[in-house]
């Protein structure tokens, strides 16, 4: 796993993001509800982690580096 | 005690005056008797039934704790632990934390149910049994006011405490508050406790800048309610409660006109409420971002009613999403190769659940499901057919980011809201199709544009009817300016002293002078004081 494989994922759920720079990706509202779950169920896949509803939180889901930190340490936890 | 009483006011007044100058650290103490004082207006009952759920509230968030720092103390004592024996150890806090969370949460909602869906149920069952001749009868069950509002606030502080989000409250006359809070115990904002509960802890000092901008945003609520939404509404309700007598043209000026009503009504309550609270010092989250600004139903729900949205995202659609069953079916449909299927399947099977329960939460009655299921099909189409939104606007090589597309956006959701509004406030789902129906089939454009007199014979003369006017632009240029970034009580700090007391004095005068008010000189009733 690697930043650009999460950002490649992230850019398939809403390609017009600035997942490099942006931090504050739900507190900024930028991203919704919908593109939340639709991030969730890629890196579901992708990596085969299961994301809970606990981890769904603006910290875990602000910027690409914190959903990176995110899966490494679900992936490191299962 | 009504918001918008002139004893609310006098109680606000006093209420301020004493807090500021109580011990500061007992600052939460006078807020509570406060709050239960304010609810006890509503008679004794009442207050015992906001001080039960409390109970339920308090104890099951301190067994939580107790389980999941017991737990914690044990994986201590036990040394190193496998990453095996670690995962199991969890799984089985969080499976005991989990069984006393649905049991309180279950006891919160039971109450809600009971309380506020008896008599419906009752009705359901007599149209059934009517063939028959059987008949129950109604049960005279008290509904606690704002039982809505505080039993979501409990349920998501419930739902926090057994996700490990924040500990439990030890204190309860902290919870108490928090449960009781008076500002927003009638019409909300639904506050989170991981918000406003350390706030009540916190020391208040006097802020002259603070209490002015909550008086501000007082003032401009009322001027919503008084001025605008009671004053719309001897029109509008001219029509819905007799459409039968009227065509098409009344339909949609009673539709547009709902629509300024019950934003005017709602978000100016709310603005009485977040002022009441700013005045105290504690900050309560915003409610309404002028949401008929907004471009998408989905939007529009994020900036209506943005703390029940909010609620509902956090402890209905998110779980609803991840839960084992949409998740299975959404991997079945990968595995297929079905990958939009995959993607969409969750998207749209989670709006039906969320809104159908938006809708059972206005009130017990089918217009309300229906009022759900309308606003869950078009969130959940546009979800389902966003592709080929995309690809026929690349055909057609539409830019969205065009001002004239965002605002054919604008109309576009505003005539979806006016639409399902009509079926929610309409007396029933029958006079709602019955109206919709109107609307595009008998329009008389001389009544529509007010040219054959029948505007004006609504119970508003062109006098009044031109107050409502003005002070519709008012608001509209108002949200406008919000809207463009400008935040409007900095910007008027920032004015000259005349202008600013002559802009003080007008908008009481305007309150005082074109309010409606009853014949004790109290307005009508919040119209979301009823949930």
């Amino acid at each position: 796993m690697n930043m650009d494989k999460i950002i490649e994922i992230l850019k398939s759920v809403r390609s017009d993001v600035d997942y490099a720079n942006e931090t504050s990706l739900v507190d900024g509202k930028i991203l919704d509800s919908f593109d939340v779950v639709g991030i969730v169920s890629e890196l579901s896949m992708e990596y085969g982690v299961t994301i809970t509803i606990d981890d769904i939180t603006p910290e875990n889901f602000n910027s690409a580096e914190a959903i990176y930190n995110m899966v490494n340490r679900l992936l490191d936890e299962e | 005690m009504s918001y918008s009483s002139l004893s609310f006011f006098i109680f606000l007044a006093v209420l301020t005056l004493v807090y500021y100058i109580a011990p500061k650290r007992y600052q939460w103490c006078v807020l509570l008797a406060a709050s239960y004082g304010f609810y006890l207006t509503g008679g004794v009952p009442q207050l015992i039934f906001i001080i039960c759920s409390t109970l339920i509230a308090y104890f099951a968030g301190l067994k939580m704790q107790s389980i999941r720092d017991q737990a914690k103390a044990e994986m201590e004592k036990a040394g190193e632990l496998t990453k095996e024996e670690k995962r199991e150890w969890k799984k089985r806090t969080k499976d005991k934390v989990h069984r006393v969370q649905i049991l309180s949460v279950g006891l919160t909602l039971g109450i809600l149910i009971v309380v506020k869906y008896t008599n419906f149920g009752i009705s359901v069952l007599n149209s059934v049994l009517s063939p028959v001749g059987a008949q129950l009868p109604f049960l005279n069950i008290l509904v606690p006011l704002g039982i809505s509002f505080y039993s979501f606030q409990i349920m998501g502080y419930l739902i926090d405490v057994g996700r490990g989000k924040y500990e439990a409250e030890r204190h309860f006359g902290y919870l108490a508050l928090f449960v009781s809070f008076f500002p927003s115990i009638v019409q909300g904002p639904i506050n989170r406790y991981g918000d406003i509960g350390k706030q009540f802890k916190e020391e208040h000092k006097f802020d002259y800048t603070t209490v002015k901008f909550g008086v501000q945003l007082i003032l401009w609520g009322l001027f919503k309610k008084l001025v605008i939404a009671d004053r719309a509404s001897i029109a509008v309700s001219a029509i819905f409660n007799n459409y039968i007598n009227y065509g098409g043209a009344e339909y949609i000026i009673a539709t547009l006109g709902y629509a300024i009503q019950i934003y005017a009504d709602f978000s100016g309550g709310v603005d009485v409420s977040i002022g009441a609270a700013q005045m105290l010092g504690i900050t309560l989250p915003i409610n309404f971002e002028r949401p008929y600004f907004s471009t998408s139903l989905a939007e529009y729900w994020r900036r209506w009613h943005a703390s029940l949205g909010g609620w509902m995202r956090e402890y209905v659609f998110y779980p609803v999403m991840l839960s084992a069953p949409v998740t299975k079916l959404s991997q079945a449909c990968r595995r297929r190769g079905w990958k939009y299927l995959a993607r969409i399947v969750p998207s749209t099977i989670t709006p039906f659940v969320v809104f159908t329960l938006i809708g059972v939460w206005h009130g017990a009655s089918f217009k309300y499901l229906a009022f759900g299921l309308y606003n869950a099909t078009i969130v959940a189409g546009s979800v389902a057919l966003a592709p080929v939104y995309k690809k026929v606007g690349e055909l057609l090589r539409i830019n969205t980011e065009t001002a004239s597309f965002k605002l054919f956006g604008m109309l576009r959701t505003f005539f979806i809201c006016c639409i399902g509004k009509t079926l929610g406030h309409a007396s029933s789902l029958r006079a709602s199709m019955h109206m919709i129906k109107g609307m595009f089939t008998d329009v008389n454009l001389d009544t529509l544009f007010g040219l054959d007199g029948t505007l004006f014979a609504l119970g508003l003369d062109q006098r009044s009817m031109f107050v409502l006017f003005i002070a519709v632009l008012v608001l509209f240029t108002v949200s406008c300016l919000q809207e463009s970034g400008m935040k409007m009580r900095e910007t008027i700090a920032r004015q000259n002293l005349l202008f600013r007391w002559a802009l003080y004095i007008g908008i009481i005068l305007a309150i005082l002078i074109f309010g409606i008010y009853g014949p004790d000189f109290s307005a009508s009733e919040f119209l979301y004081q009823a949930y």
